[in-house]
Parts: structure tokens; sequence; C-alpha cells
């Protein structure tokens, strides 16, 4: 919608603008400048440092495990191979993760294929459901991961771009102007995309329950 | 403020994504409309839903076996850089420039040789193209004067070069070429052209030292609405068995 559009670029105007840059630098900054070097151990640490987080995105930006791991290691590689270009007064995380959601979009557009979601059933008949413990009951299993399809496939409802901020501002917790700079737009439109995002999730959930 | 900006603005709202000033007067509708309320409320229910999910858990064989992968293929990726870097090693990378200048300039130098060594053989009617096609071994010499008068070019210059260039006269082009010839001396738009372009037709003996045949031979020469272009049309003559045929049939 135009107007929403407008109204939102009116907002943006006038949003007080959260002031990333006079955040500390990193802890991991010396074990940076390190890898940067050409220290693979300070690299592996890196690795072991970021890797739950990258999947996590991965997997949010790909809904599907194999592709997630898939892309984790193709992340993980570029960031080795860039990581001479990095900027030691930047932040680290918002290269990362500019890295993180372009190598989602290109692995989602090498995939071709609308998205795979893989099921519960699916994924226990793989073996691949996740482990669950002793004391832990399969059906809250069960419930657990149909929940995460249906979150996963509302996900899936939206565009490239509304997927990659919503992972980046609901998920991940960036204020939106680091959303922008992640995704290299305007606040605004990071905005209107947050915006769109949401409504259409909520859409979708209503619809799943028989509100419409 | 009305129910429907409030509508446009609450998925901003519920998350804090607005300015204050403008949050607050969302506040305010929302707390005197129900309808709003009620909408602000599945707005929050729709995100703690979207939030309550976590991606499924990947154990610490995964993780293992993804930092494994990444280091070997970091590994790789190092010694073949190394190879590289080591063959580049001697150059510097003024030299390195330098080659790379001087091999880009004698790919160019040999890609324009080549087009216009092509372009020169396709547009030019040239002698060579002028065999017959019947008996390939009578070459001919080109011993004639061009045959368009003065006045024709003069005329013929000032006309539109709207005349498709003649390629060669080769073999199997033949009859599309006289075509052509055909076709341009009747829609000449300076018909005194195309009668002179007929009457310029004259036999002309074939050179006496041609190779193994010394065949008489006709030469005809249509000079086109471009100067530049001139068909050159060889027959044998008629004091030959073949007379009354062109050579080329």
């Amino acid at each position: 919608m135009p107007g929403e559009v407008a109204e939102i670029a009116l907002m943006a105007d006038s949003f007080g603008a959260r002031d990333s840059s006079s955040r500390p630098r990193s802890s991991l900054a010396p074990v940076i400048d390190r890898a940067k070097a050409g220290d693979h151990a300070a690299f592996e640490q890196i690795v072991d440092c970021y890797q739950r987080r990258v999947i996590a995105i991965a997997w949010r930006m790909l809904r599907n495990r194999e592709d997630a791991r898939d892309a984790a290691q193709e992340i993980f590689l570029r960031v080795y191979k860039y990581l001479k270009r990095f900027r030691s007064d930047r932040e680290f995380e918002p290269w990362l993760y500019r890295i993180v959601i372009n190598v989602c979009h290109d692995h989602a557009r090498k995939r071709g294929a609308p998205d795979r979601f893989v099921s519960f059933e699916a994924e226990q008949d793989s073996g691949k459901l996740e482990t669950i413990s002793a004391g832990d009951d399969l059906e809250a299993a069960a419930i657990r991961s149909q929940e995460r399809s249906m979150v996963a496939e509302a996900v899936g409802t939206l565009s490239k771009k509304e997927r990659a901020a919503i992972v980046l501002r609901d998920f991940e917790g960036l204020s939106t102007e680091e959303v922008a700079r992640v995704l290299g737009s305007s606040q605004t439109t990071v905005r209107s995309q947050i915006s769109s995002a949401r409504a259409k999730i909520k859409r979708y959930r209503d619809r799943a329950l028989g509100r419409t | 403020m009305n129910c429907r900006r409030v509508e446009r603005l609450m998925p901003l709202y519920i998350e804090g994504d607005l300015r204050s000033r403008l949050a607050g007067r969302v506040k305010m509708h929302v707390d005197n409309c129900s309808r709003c309320c009620a909408l602000a409320g599945e707005y929050e229910e729709s995100q703690s839903w979207l939030r309550s999910t976590e991606p499924p858990e990947f154990d610490d064989a995964f993780f293992n076996e993804l930092k494994r992968v990444v280091l070997t293929r970091v590994e790789v990726a190092d010694a073949r850089t190394s190879v590289l870097a080591s063959q580049a090693a001697p150059w510097n990378r003024r030299q390195l420039l330098a080659l790379a200048a001087a091999v880009s300039v004698m790919f160019g130098s040999a890609a324009f040789y080549l087009y216009q060594a092509r372009m020169s053989g396709s547009s030019v009617i040239s002698q060579q193209g002028a065999q017959t096609p019947t008996d390939e071994s009578d070459k001919l010499r080109d011993g004639s004067a061009s045959v368009g008068t003065e006045e024709a070019l003069r005329a013929s210059s000032k006309a539109p070069r709207r005349v498709r260039r003649v390629v060669g006269l080769r073999g199997q082009n033949f009859h599309h070429q006289q075509q052509i010839v055909g076709e341009r001396m009747n829609s000449s738009p300076h018909p005194q052209v195309a009668e002179r372009m007929n009457s310029s037709l004259r036999e002309a003996d074939s050179p006496a030292d041609t190779e193994d045949d010394s065949r008489p031979m006709l030469r005809i020469e249509f000079q086109t609405s471009d100067p530049n272009i001139r068909i050159i049309w060889f027959a044998p003559s008629q004091t030959d068995s073949h007379q009354s045929k062109p050579a080329t049939d």
C-alpha cells in the first residue's frame, strides 16, 4: 500500500536512532585480528563462537536443516576469504550478518525450487528429529515440531527481503538501524518490510487458527 | 487518530518501533477503542508465537562436523592460494600489470587483424571472386578499364546510398548477385544510370596469357549507383562453344 509506505517514511524521519557506533568493540577483536593475520586457531575460535547463531539464522532463512548446514559452511568460508578486507574499526557482527544473509539468498536462488519444508514426519523418518531426552515426551516433541513447522511456513510466506528483515529484527533482536545497515537499505524501507512481514505472519496465524 | 491509521501502525507499535510521540497517540487511541485494543492483543500473540519457536536443536556432533568441513575447506583454499602465490612470486605487482596489459594488446591486435582480413575479403569484389564456377581453372586477369561514365558516376554519387553491398561473386552466390544487379537496375532512382549500365556492357577479350586456356571471354561490368560497387561478370564470348550461356550457369 503506497499510503502505508509514505506514512512509515514520515515516521522514519523523526525516529530516534540508536547510536550503535558508540557500542564498545567486541571482545573478540583481538581474535579477529589474529585470524586476519592468517591464524587458523583464531579462525576456529570465531567459528566456535558464531556457529550456533549462524545456523539459527540460516535455518530461519532457508527453513531446512540440510540447506542451513550447507549455507553455514559457505558462510564461514566466505568469512575466511574476506576477513582480510574486514576493517578492524568496524563491528564484526553486522559484517557477519551481511554475509549470512547474502549466502542464504544465494543458496535460495541456486536451489531454485520453492522452499522445501521438512515436516515432523519426514524429520522423524530420516532420524533427524531433535534428540529427545529421557524425561521428554514424544508427544511434546511432536507438538513442538509442529509449532516450528507452522512458524517456518509463516515465515516462508514472506518475500526474501521481508524474511531477512524479520529474522534480524524479531529473532536476532537487532535494531531497525542495524538491520538497515546489514541489508544495505534505508531505515524507512526496513520498517516498511518489517511492518508488512508482521502483518502477513498475523494473517497466516489467523488463518491457521480459523479466525478469518 | 482514526482506527484505520492505527491499524496500519499497529505492526510497528506492538514492538516499540514507533517514535515516542506517535506511539503515545496510538496508545491513547488503543486505550479508548476496544476494536483496536483487541487488534493489538492479536498482534502481541502473533509475535509471541513467532518468537516461541526455537530452531531445531543441533547436537555437538553436528557442529563438530560443520567445523571440521569448514577447516578442511579453508586449508584446501589456502593451499591453492599458496600455489598461485608461489607462481606469481618472482613478479612484482607492476610487472604483473604490464604483462597483463601486453597480453591484452596482443590479443586485441590479433583480433583486429583477423577482423580486417575478414572484412576486406568479403567487401571487395576481388578478381578471385570473379572466377567462373563452371571452370575454376580459368583464371582471368583484370585488364580492362572501368566502364561507368563519369556522368553516370557523378549522378550516382549524388543518389542516396541505398545499394546493398554486393559481396564477392563466388560460385553459388552468383545467381543471387545477378538478381541483385537486375533489381538494382530496375529500381535505380536514376533511370539514365541504369540505362548506361546496360549500355556499358562491353566485350573484352580475355587476356592472352591465361595459364592454360586462352579462350576469349566476355567481360561485363555493371556500375551500380554506388560508385564504390562495380559488378564484373565474366562469360565465354560468342566464339566459344558455350557462347549463349554465361560461364556461371
